[in-house]
């Protein structure tokens, strides 16, 4: 998806009213927290929405009817339309809460792929991938005996569609591929690889964490089979996330975990006999137990949020910003930025190394300036040891970070480019 | 004071960084690290001050970099435990 990034979007001033945190001083200075590809912060809405749930309307959701209970279980449903409606998934038969992202690949992961794939099967991930989207296919393959292939990456991060296209065959059963590296930014063209894998009878599961908070994402004009991400990187809480699955592919999988709210009905007639056990609707059949539902309602709320300011316009402000950091980066001798260089073709996350200085060094640098970023693999070594470094620091933009942030920390960096 | 009761005292978290080499950062506890970066700056030797805001120290044969926001990049070591040894030396 490429669109203009220098159009006026939303005042980021104006948005920054809303997250208290940014006011912060941290070792004297103003807190410029550049490490949102890792969690983003709250805006007073998200907070407010958890204090106003626990102070107004806490009970247990599904099973009480007293008014409690019923005000609780409205907003929760709610909650899913929200989200459906988001990402114009059906609607909430296809969203399904869950922790995070790692937690929705694994449903896909013990739901559909261990009841479907045998060993001679395959499944087609890349080198690009969260370790949260390599793992649970590999310890899979260990029970199942099938193949786990990696598509090959180009130089600068991004998914190498020719390394795709040879590896997908007919024993390709599921492609599970991010739409947005975590490390940078690279955003794959997911239509495409989405018809390549339905045109070989395979499945795709992509790993939204990064996209689905800095992009538009539509499941229906993509053609996403399963989505996953997490709440918290999307100004929700933590503890909350997302999978979206076509609802013909979720009615036809087994629970992940079992237990209370997501049957119908336990009948065990005989001493001897096994209970028979009818599973509840979808999305319920996939949330068992008490279900995090305060952080869904919370979810929601940030979702409203990123509504109002519109998704394309969020997607527009991060190529500005990473656009400007680009150029400024441009500066220095001895700094190495890796990704894209089209700051349409990724997000705000800009991974960098300063010469031959240890990646968590130059963090804890930043630090004493009250500037927070993230080095080391960021749970993404294929890809650290593809492009052939030993880490990197990772700077991540988001709504409320501004051009004058940029400067600040292009300032301190030069500093720290002479200290070495 | 054993060893042990020094880390106790001084240090609030011990981890081992994600990356090729072993690195091991150390976070010393916010209200006791004036007092414990005074300690460490006597025990090791300063090779360079980094404009006030690190120092590069050495201790036996390891390098090191001491921050002024109290924390500590102990470089290439074995492992987490080789650090707490270290720094049962440095803050003891």
């Amino acid at each position: 998806m490429k669109l203009k990034g220098k159009d006026e979007v939303f005042d980021p001033y104006e948005v920054r009213k809303d997250f208290p945190i940014l006011d912060r001083e941290i070792n004297g200075y103003k807190v410029i927290y550049f490490d949102n590809a890792a969690t983003s912060q709250k805006p007073i809405q998200v907070v407010e929405a958890i204090k106003n749930f626990y102070e107004r309307h806490n009970a247990n959701v599904h099973r009480g009817v007293h008014t409690l209970s019923q005000e609780a279980s409205e907003l929760y449903e709610n909650a899913h339309e929200e989200v459906a409606s988001f990402m114009n998934a059906e609607g909430i038969e296809e969203i399904i809460f869950v922790k995070n992202t790692t937690e929705a690949i694994n449903l896909v992961a013990y739901s559909w792929a261990l009841n479907k794939l045998s060993k001679e099967d395959e499944v087609l991930t890349t080198l690009m991938e969260h370790h949260s989207n390599i793992v649970p296919w590999e310890i899979l393959s260990k029970i199942k005996g099938f193949k786990v292939k990696y598509a090959d990456v180009n130089n600068d991060g991004s998914i190498n569609s020719e390394s795709l296209e040879e590896l997908v065959t007919n024993k390709t059963k599921i492609v599970c591929i991010s739409h947005m590296s975590n490390v940078t930014g690279a955003i794959t063209d997911i239509g495409k690889i989405s018809k390549l894998t339905h045109d070989h009878g395979a499945i795709i599961v992509v790993d939204g964490a990064q996209s689905v908070p800095r992009m538009p994402v539509d499941v229906k004009k993509l053609d996403i089979d399963f989505l996953a991400f997490s709440g918290h990187k999307m100004l929700g809480p933590t503890g909350i996330g997302v999978l979206y699955g076509k609802k013909e592919l979720l009615n036809e999988m087994e629970p992940f975990l079992g237990g209370g709210s997501m049957i119908k009905s336990v009948k065990c007639s005989s001493p001897e006999g096994n209970c028979q056990i009818d599973w509840h609707d979808l999305p319920w059949k996939f949330e068992a137990g008490t279900p995090n539902i305060c952080g869904g309602i919370a979810l929601a709320e940030a979702v409203r949020y990123l509504k109002k300011l519109g998704m394309e316009n969020v997607y527009k402000y991060e190529a500005q910003l990473t656009e400007y950091a680009l150029k400024r980066f441009e500066e220095f001798e001895k700094v190495k930025v890796y990704g894209p260089k089209d700051a349409t073709a990724r997000g705000g996350i800009i991974p960098f190394n300063i010469d031959e200085m240890n990646p968590h060094d130059v963090a804890l640098l930043l630090d004493g300036f009250g500037i927070m970023v993230r080095s080391g693999y960021h749970c993404a070594e294929p890809l650290h040891r593809k492009l052939g470094i030993k880490g990197s620091v990772r700077a991540s933009f988001y709504i409320y970070n501004t051009k004058e942030e940029i400067d600040r920390f292009i300032e301190v960096l030069k500093g720290i480019e002479n200290v070495g | 004071m054993s060893d042990d009761t020094a880390i106790r005292k001084y240090v609030a978290n011990i981890e081992e960084a994600c990356g090729e080499e072993k690195d091991v950062i150390v976070m010393l506890k916010y209200e006791k690290r004036d007092e414990a970066i005074k300690k460490i700056l006597n025990k090791a030797k300063v090779v360079k001050t980094l404009a006030g805001i690190a120092y590069d120290i050495n201790f036996g044969d390891k390098s090191m970099r001491l921050y002024r926001t109290g924390k500590l990049l102990m470089k290439k070591l074995k492992d987490k435990k080789e650090a707490e040894e270290i720094l049962k030396q440095l803050l003891g």
